[in-house]
């Protein structure tokens, strides 16, 4: 029965079934500390992207220290985004969305403890590859910047946490998998095989120079489209129709989505490197996949938001939306934007002229911020209280988190999206020049400033409500 | 939240309806996508540059494979002119006119452009191994040493002698790299820079090489 699984917990007895008891148990450590480690690497990246933000307008500031430049504090935001916040907290999803859905406890205390002895070891990793960063020991690969030893160590606890996603689903209790469980399974597969194949090649032995700008972009599309939106997508496949109330018709249609997502994410990308050293049909076959990739978007919109369109309008105008299902929305919307301006920016004509602006920087953000963190945002506030076994979650301060992480992603990308169209107009006209372009942005790089202000004291505060519940759980400790 | 409502249709998993299909789909929706794949598949096969790893213009190979804009052979005066501007401008200078008493020039000079004065073979050795000791040229003496360049490649040394061998007024014909190659493997055991009077004891060899273009 599906209220045994996501059980809506409004009342202190109702916590499902004594099967999803005993599944919750299973995973509760692993879970609390993927998502609590999760949280403060994202307090971090946001407050470094906060110095970022006012660095751009005030290019002195903190400059005078060699490994608070730019250039050293830019990589370790990203990272940490990607790797500190996104890729652990997808792993916290993962294992428990995995083990709900399977319906069947994780085996014993062994397999608690390696998961947690893994999660310690990545984030040990993480911590020191961003002291390499700030060293300046960076490899100079984007988005794959920690030195060799740091990404051996992230690999392996990888696959020492992954494994437990797939041997999950290998034992589950339904026959049938559901539909978010093919996206758990692809998006667990896929990262060990992108990353150790994109560090082999670009920096533990990196290939011939004209090569790595295509693996280097596959890997980019990859990471982003392979492994971390598949795990959000799962989140929403399996969380949105159980807290609406809905079910989902159409199982065909999210077939072909998932393959299209499969066959179309690593080339997602590849259109960023138009006029550069690359043989012309890869960046063609970019362009086509960043428009084809409306596909998968689209079905999920029709899948999801048609489901929960029906139901608000259907009766329950009395009970409050809850934060879960608010961050599962704006999710959906984020990943709609993505695909519109996915495709856009995917034409030459289009790309030509806001290649090289602030769209493209729009684009990442809405991605890692916006159709990723969002919908793992709303598993983290639906884990911890099954997970905890209580209400651990101060209301106001979920509601603050939701307003101020909403208002700074939108206004974030908004100035971004029209920043770079006036500059990108700007660059393309000959009789203005490259000073006054510069003083053109100045006003977005401002406003910009406060939307990261914005994240990060949304970041903050949902730091505060995690740890207030943590600390609740630890002093007055729930009999069994 | 209670759904009993649907608790006749579900599995365990719950959440999907148990039918494999589900709901029918928009025809609509249906034609857009494949109306979408298929634009896909055209815009890659136009824009694919017939799949070559050599072709970076999209629109420069049609999609049958064929082409006129494939990559063109690289002309050996601008990659001889680049060599020349690395290795001997320094002594011979930019406008090949050496320095008096010093260097000798290359502009109309008959070392350079051979025909039946110096061979092209002369040219060419005095390449590979260097020169040491007096020479005349263009009715000038000279005394210095040039150093050996054998480390160049037969393809190098045929792009910079064709390159001094048409500029500066000089109009003698190409140098084909596989005559140094046979020019290079002849004299293999040479490990001196030559003098004038050894190499002037070698025959030219003339209509060896490739025909002026």
């Amino acid at each position: 029965m599906s209220e045994n699984i996501f059980p809506h917990h409004h009342a202190e007895e109702d916590r499902g079934t004594a099967e999803t008891r005993a599944v919750d148990a299973s995973v509760r450590l692993p879970v609390l500390v993927l998502f609590g480690n999760a949280v403060h690497w994202l307090v971090v990246a946001s407050l470094i992207s906060f110095i970022l933000s006012v660095k751009l307008i005030a290019p002195g500031f903190l400059g005078g220290v060699s490994f608070l430049t730019y250039g050293r504090l830019a990589p370790m935001a990203r990272d940490l985004f990607l790797y500190g916040w996104a890729s652990q907290a997808a792993l916290a999803a993962g294992i428990w969305l995995m083990a709900r859905l399977s319906g069947r406890p994780l085996g014993g205390i062994l397999h608690s403890t390696l998961l947690v002895s893994a999660t310690v070891l990545w984030n040990v990793a993480i911590l020191l590859g961003t002291l390499a960063i700030f060293a300046g020991y960076s490899t100079g690969v984007e988005w794959l910047e920690y030195p060799n030893w740091a990404s051996a160590m992230l690999l392996l606890s990888f696959l020492l946490i992954g494994i437990w996603a797939v041997l999950q689903f290998d034992r589950r209790a339904n026959e049938r998998a559901e539909v978010a469980q093919w996206f758990l399974v692809a998006a667990f597969c896929w990262f060990p095989w992108v990353y150790g194949t994109a560090n082999l090649l670009l920096t533990w032995k990196p290939v011939q120079a004209s090569a790595q700008g295509p693996i280097q972009s596959w890997y980019c599309g990859s990471l982003l489209a392979l492994w971390l939106l598949p795990v959000a997508i799962a989140a929403l496949y399996a969380l949105m129709p159980r807290l609406v109330g809905s079910h989902l018709n159409r199982r065909n249609l999210a077939t072909l989505g998932f393959w299209m997502l499969l066959l179309l994410g690593g080339w997602n990308g590849m259109e960023r490197l138009i006029g550069g050293p690359v043989p012309a049909w890869m960046t063609s076959a970019g362009v086509v996949a960043g428009v084809l990739f409306l596909i998968p978007v689209v079905i999920i919109a029709i899948n999801l938001l048609g489901m929960s369109a029906h139901k608000s309008a259907d009766k329950n105008s009395d009970v409050e939306e809850g934060v879960v299902i608010r961050f599962l929305r704006t999710g959906i919307y984020a990943l709609i934007s993505i695909g519109i301006l996915g495709a856009l920016c995917a034409l030459p004509e289009i790309s030509g002229a806001l290649r090289f602006t602030a769209v493209t920087e729009a684009k990442t953000q809405l991605w890692i911020l916006g159709a990723i963190s969002f919908p793992l945002f709303a598993v983290l506030y639906e884990s911890f209280p099954a997970l905890l076994g209580r209400d651990c979650w101060c209301a106001s301060l979920s509601a603050r988190h939701y307003w101020l992480t909403f208002s700074g992603l939108w206004l974030l990308v908004g100035l971004m999206l029209f920043g770079g169209l006036f500059t990108g107009l700007a660059l393309n006209d000959p009789t203005v020049s490259f000073l006054n372009i510069t003083s053109y942005s100045y006003p977005f790089h401002v406003l910009e400033c406060g939307a990261q202000l914005m994240l990060l004291a949304a970041a903050v505060i949902l730091g505060l409500n995690l740890s207030r519940a943590l600390a609740w759980d630890y002093l007055f400790p729930k009999k069994k | 939240m209670n759904h009993d409502q649907h608790n006749h249709k579900q599995e365990c998993g719950g959440g999907e309806s148990s039918g494999n299909s589900g709901a029918p789909l928009s025809p609509w929706l249906v034609g857009a996508f494949i109306v979408a794949i298929f634009w896909g598949g055209f815009y890659l096969a136009f824009n694919s540059g017939g799949f070559r790893q050599d072709v970076y213009e999209s629109n420069a190979v049609s999609w049958t494979g064929g082409g006129t804009q494939a990559a063109a052979p690289v002309d050996p005066k601008v990659v001889g002119k680049r060599l020349y501007s690395q290795n001997c401008v320094v002594c011979h200078q930019a406008n090949g006119q050496g320095v008096a008493g010093q260097f000798p020039p290359l502009a109309g000079s008959e070392w350079v452009n051979g025909g039946d004065k110096q061979g092209e073979n002369h040219l060419v050795l005095l390449m590979l191994h260097g020169h040491q000791g007096p020479m005349q040229v263009m009715g000038a003496n000279y005394n210095n040493a040039m150093p050996q360049w054998k480390q160049l490649s037969d393809d190098q040394i045929a792009s910079i002698l064709t390159y001094i061998r048409s500029e500066w007024g000089n109009k003698a014909s190409a140098v084909d790299p596989a005559f140094v190659a046979s020019l290079r493997k002849e004299h293999a055991s040479q490990s001196e820079a030559w003098t004038q009077a050894q190499l002037l004891a070698i025959p030219p060899a003339k209509g060896t090489q490739a025909p002026a273009k």
